[in-house]
């Protein structure tokens, strides 16, 4: 079953005088279930075609669409509540909220996605969830507290607390030693295996090539083999 | 949201703090100086009655207030009425002439009070700054004896026109010198027996004016419309009336408070739109997180204002508390402001120690301004993290 369609997406930023050429007529379908590589050069598009397929971005040409639903007419609040409803993001440098705990940056997400969630539910939830990506000792702890494997095994957690439908991940393991981005991909398939989430994630990384059920080729900003 | 709000303003401790002192200084001050300006009021307020228009004057129907002419021919005749009046407590009457003081050198033009000294102090407080009885001697206003170089003891000519048109002159000790808060005193009155100078003039039983202490200086105008009725051919004024332009100064004042809260709202919204526009630069990156997991454009805006509305009630409640204290211990002790005013007029009858006074609305509007403002303030760069899309927010570096 398809969820995210994209058709001859083009996008252009634009700084000043210059225009760079991100991606160049994509077309791109990604189906529920998946668990699927984006890989590529530095500069070859991964990060913008994940920001796209995840409504962070729109494209400057082409066609987005979520379950069918086009998504270039959409406002950007109705954009930020499909990412809320959708979406669970893991980024490359962690993305952490450096003031709030473990317990408050899942929680954010969380508070986010179900408004009328009891306090106790809640907890349960998140302690759930940070025992799941082996975290429940730190619950009370920084994030620069933390080491980089803890820190975006946080950032999994955020994602992965709000029930999301897709995982995007850009690059989760770029920052982490070769031990740690083992265990964090190995962790990033159970969960798909184990809650059927859909994962998408760019990287270069060969290590976890081999994991992807599908691995998508990007250069210059075109699919150049799948 | 509000955790959030509160744990990025602890985040950089120092420059919140920064914006919190200001507005704690900006409403103590604005607190303080109202407070302050308020005393400097009611204490004018209290020695303009005290020294010059009492709670009601009764004056001809032709009196002149340049020329001082235009006189009540039978003034007991009306001090008789009053005593039908039982919010009237006491009433005196003076005889004002315009005249002048010399030395046989020079001259000063002079207002010529002529009071009774046993009515007089029943109303007025001017004996207190004498302190030496009249008998058939004269008060001086102190920029009078400046003007002379004279002291008490001292003899100086007194010159006016009499009843009929003469000009009458008359060699007179200096009794007391009057160092008032009321530099309309000060500078051009002299005190005299009003049967002495009725004599001096050829003056039968004339006053130009009855003055009147009431029960309560606040029904002036109340008692004034009683007595208009009973007194027609009479012109009755209450002390608000007397004090007309004096209390101009006040209104002047207020304008003056509203330049004053204008500076204190400029500094919070700049102090404000600074931290925040800066909070909103270095956290750019996590705004576009905040983006990415689901906030919308409104809640990243709510955050900024939630920010902005708690440094401003932080430094609303200091400032307030801090200003109450302190102006607590003025209304208690007040500033002696003798070494700061010495001659200098500055509007206000005051001289010494001035206390100041509660004013509860200006300490609740203190309360309300500080978040108001930095409400406002936080709302322009708010808006430019609202605008910034997730993508372009997560670039950012």
């Amino acid at each position: 079953m398809i969820v995210i369609e994209l058709k001859d997406i083009e996008k252009i930023y634009v700084s000043g005088k210059y225009r760079v050429k991100a991606l160049r007529g994509i077309d791109l379908q990604i189906s529920k279930g998946e668990f699927t590589a984006v890989v590529g050069p530095s500069g070859s598009g991964k990060t913008t075609l994940l920001n796209i397929m995840g409504c962070i971005d729109l494209p400057t040409r082409g066609s987005v669409k979520l379950h069918g639903e086009e998504l270039q007419t959409k406002k950007s609040r109705e954009l930020a509540l499909l990412r809320r409803h959708y979406f669970g993001f893991i980024f490359q440098s962690f993305n952490l909220i450096p003031v709030l705990t473990v317990y408050e940056n899942v929680e954010i997400a969380l508070k986010l996605r179900y408004k009328n969630l009891s306090k106790k539910e809640r907890e349960k939830k998140i302690l759930s969830i940070l025992q799941a990506v082996g975290l429940s000792d730190k619950r009370d702890m920084k994030p620069l507290e933390l080491s980089g494997g803890e820190q975006q095994r946080v950032s999994i957690a955020r994602a992965l607390v709000k029930d999301p439908e897709f995982v995007l991940a850009d690059e989760p393991t770029a920052n982490l030693d070769s031990e740690t981005g083992k265990s964090i991909v190995e962790l990033m398939r159970k969960l798909n295996a184990e809650k059927g989430v859909t994962f998408v994630f760019s990287t270069h990384d060969p290590l976890i090539v081999e994991h992807a059920k599908r691995i998508i080729k990007l250069r210059d900003g075109k699919i150049v083999g799948e | 949201m509000w955790k959030l709000a509160f744990k990025n303003l602890l985040r950089d401790k120092r420059r919140t703090l920064l914006t919190f002192g200001i507005l704690t200084v900006a409403i103590t001050y604005y607190i303080v100086i109202t407070g302050m300006l308020g005393g400097f009021e009611e204490e004018s307020i209290r020695n303009f009655i005290a020294l010059q228009s009492s709670h009601m004057v009764i004056r001809s129907e032709d009196f002149n207030e340049e020329t001082l002419k235009g006189y009540i021919e039978n003034p007991w005749n009306i001090e008789n009425k009053l005593e039908k009046y039982p919010f009237v407590k006491a009433y005196t009457e003076r005889l004002k002439i315009v005249g002048f003081l010399d030395n046989g050198i020079d001259q000063y033009p002079v207002v010529i009070v002529g009071i009774d000294p046993k009515r007089d102090t029943t109303i007025f407080k001017t004996f207190e700054y004498a302190k030496t009885p009249l008998n058939e001697g004269i008060w001086i206003g102190a920029s009078i004896k400046k003007h002379f170089n004279v002291e008490k003891g001292d003899y100086l000519f007194l010159n006016m026109k009499g009843e009929n048109g003469v000009i009458v002159s008359r060699e007179l000790e200096i009794k007391g010198i009057l160092k008032t808060p009321d530099f309309e005193i000060n500078n051009s009155h002299v005190y005299i027996d009003i049967n002495f100078l009725r004599g001096m003039g050829n003056f039968k039983g004339e006053a130009t004016e009855i003055n009147i202490l009431t029960d309560n200086f606040n029904k002036a105008e109340i008692y004034k419309n009683k007595l208009i009725s009973a007194f027609k051919k009479l012109k009755i004024g209450s002390w608000m009336e007397e004090g007309a332009d004096f209390l101009a100064i006040s209104r002047t004042k207020n304008a003056a408070q509203g330049v004053l809260l204008f500076f204190i709202i400029l500094i919070g919204i700049i102090g404000t739109a600074n931290t925040l526009l800066i909070s909103v630069f270095e956290k750019t990156r996590e705004i576009g997180t905040l983006k990415a997991i689901g906030m919308t454009d409104g809640e990243v805006m709510k955050l900024f204002l939630s920010e902005g509305f708690l440094i401003g009630v932080a430094g609303s409640l200091s400032g307030v508390i801090i200003g109450v204290l302190i102006n607590w211990h003025l209304v208690l002790h007040g500033i002696d402001w003798s070494p700061f005013m010495k001659d200098m007029d500055i509007g206000y009858k005051v001289m010494g120690i001035v206390k100041n006074t509660w004013n509860i609305k200006s300490i609740i509007f203190a309360l309300f301004l500080g978040p108001l403002t930095t409400t406002f303030a936080s709302y322009f760069p708010s808006k430019r993290a609202m605008k910034m899309t997730p993508a372009e927010c997560l670039r950012w570096v």
